[in-house]
C-alpha cells in the first residue's frame, strides 16, 4: 500500500466510526418514540373501552331498577 | 447540541484542509504523517473522556446526581470509539513507519487496555436491570479505571518505548507551525464533537429513563397527533 492509501483508509475509518455513533443514538431516539407512541395509543383505546363498559353496565343496572 | 456539532463540522473541515492540502510533507514519514490529525486527537480524547468519566462518576457517587451518572455512561461509547479511532489508525500509521502494524509497546498496550475498560463500564452498565444501579457501578469502574489514564500518557516517559515521546508539551511543539495549526483546529473540533455526541445521547438516555412522564411526551411530541385527531374530530362534531 502505498503511504496515502494508509492515510485514505484511516480518514475512511473516521467517517464509518462517526456514522455509527450519530446513527444509534439517532435511531434508538426514533425506536423508543415509536413505542411509546404505541403504548399510549393502547393505553387510551383501554380507557376508553373500559369507560364505555362501565356505562353500560349503569344503563342496564338502571333499567333492571325501573323494571323490579 | 446542533451548534457543537456545526462547530465541530466547520473546523474539522478547516483542519483537514489544513492537514491534508495546505501542511508539507514530513521529510521522514513521508505522507503517512496526515494521520497525526486524527490520531492524536482521537487519542487526547480518548484519554479525556476517562477522566470526564471519572470526574462525573465520583459527582453521581458522593452528591447522587443523577445527570452525572446519566454522562457517565453515555460517555464511554464515545470514549471507546476514540479508543478504537487511536488503536486502528495508530496501526496503519506503524505499518509504513515502524513496519507492523502492531507491537506489545507499553503505550499501545495500555491503549488497549483502555479499551477494555470502556467495553466493561459499557458492558457493567447494560448487565444491569436496574438503570441507576447499573450506572453507579459503571461510575465505579470508572473511578478505578482512570488510574491507567496516567500509565499512558507517562508509558512513553517511562518506559523505553517504539512510540516516540511527546511532540506537543504545555511549553512548545517540536512541530512547525504549518503542521501544528490544523492539529490545534482538530484538537478543538474533537471536543466540541464529543460535547455534541454526549447531550444527544444523555438525551435519548434521560428521555428512556424517563418515559413515563408528561414532560417526555411534551419533548418527544408524541401526543401532537392525538391533539389533532381530536382537533379534527371537534371541527367535524361542530
Amino acid at each position: 500500500m502505498t503511504h496515502w492509501q494508509f492515510v485514505a483508509l484511516s480518514y475512511a475509518l473516521l467517517i464509518v466510526l462517526l456514522v455509527q455513533d450519530l446513527l444509534l443514538p439517532y435511531l434508538a431516539l426514533k425506536r423508543h418514540k415509536r413505542q411509546l407512541q404505541a403504548r399510549l395509543t393502547r393505553e387510551r383505546a383501554q380507557a376508553k373501552k373500559s369507560k364505555s363498559d362501565s356505562e353500560f353496565e349503569a344503563q342496564s343496572d338502571l333499567e333492571k331498577g325501573v323494571s323490579s | 447540541m446542533r451548534g457543537s456539532f456545526l462547530l465541530a463540522l466547520v473546523l474539522s473541515v478547516i483542519g483537514l484542509y489544513g492537514g491534508l492540502v495546505l501542511a508539507p510533507m514530513d521529510y521522514l514519514q513521508g505522507e503517512t504523517f496526515r494521520i497525526i490529525y486524527i490520531h492524536v486527537p482521537a487519542a487526547v480524547s480518548s484519554m479525556s473522556i476517562f477522566v470526564f468519566m471519572a470526574v462525573q462518576g465520583a459527582a453521581a457517587l458522593i452528591w447522587r446526581i443523577k445527570i452525572c451518572e446519566i454522562f457517565v455512561v453515555c460517555a464511554a461509547p464515545i470514549g471507546a470509539m476514540f479508543t478504537v479511532l487511536t488503536l486502528a489508525t495508530g496501526m496503519l500509521w506503524g505499518k509504513p513507519t515502524w513496519g507492523t502494524y502492531w507491537t506489545w509497546d507499553a503505550r499501545l498496550t495500555s491503549e488497549l487496555v483502555l479499551l477494555f475498560l470502556y467495553l466493561g463500564v459499557i458492558a457493567l452498565y447494560q448487565s444491569y436491570s436496574d438503570l441507576r444501579a447499573g450506572a453507579r457501578a459503571a461510575s465505579v469502574l470508572a473511578i478505578i479505571g482512570v488510574v491507567n489514564v496516567p500509565i499512558i500518557h507517562y508509558s512513553v516517559q517511562w518506559w523505553s518505548t517504539l512510540h516516540q515521546g511527546e511532540t506537543i508539551t504545555m511549553t512548545g511543539s517540536k512541530m512547525h507551525a504549518s503542521m501544528l495549526w490544523p492539529l490545534l483546529v482538530m484538537f478543538i473540533a474533537s471536543k466540541l464533537y464529543f460535547l455534541g455526541s454526549l447531550l444527544m445521547r444523555a438525551r435519548v438516555t434521560l428521555i428512556q429513563q424517563e418515559s413515563g412522564k408528561a414532560w417526555v411526551r411534551q419533548a418527544l411530541a408524541v401526543d401532537a397527533p392525538i391533539a389533532a385527531n381530536k382537533a379534527t374530530q371537534l371541527s367535524a362534531n361542530s
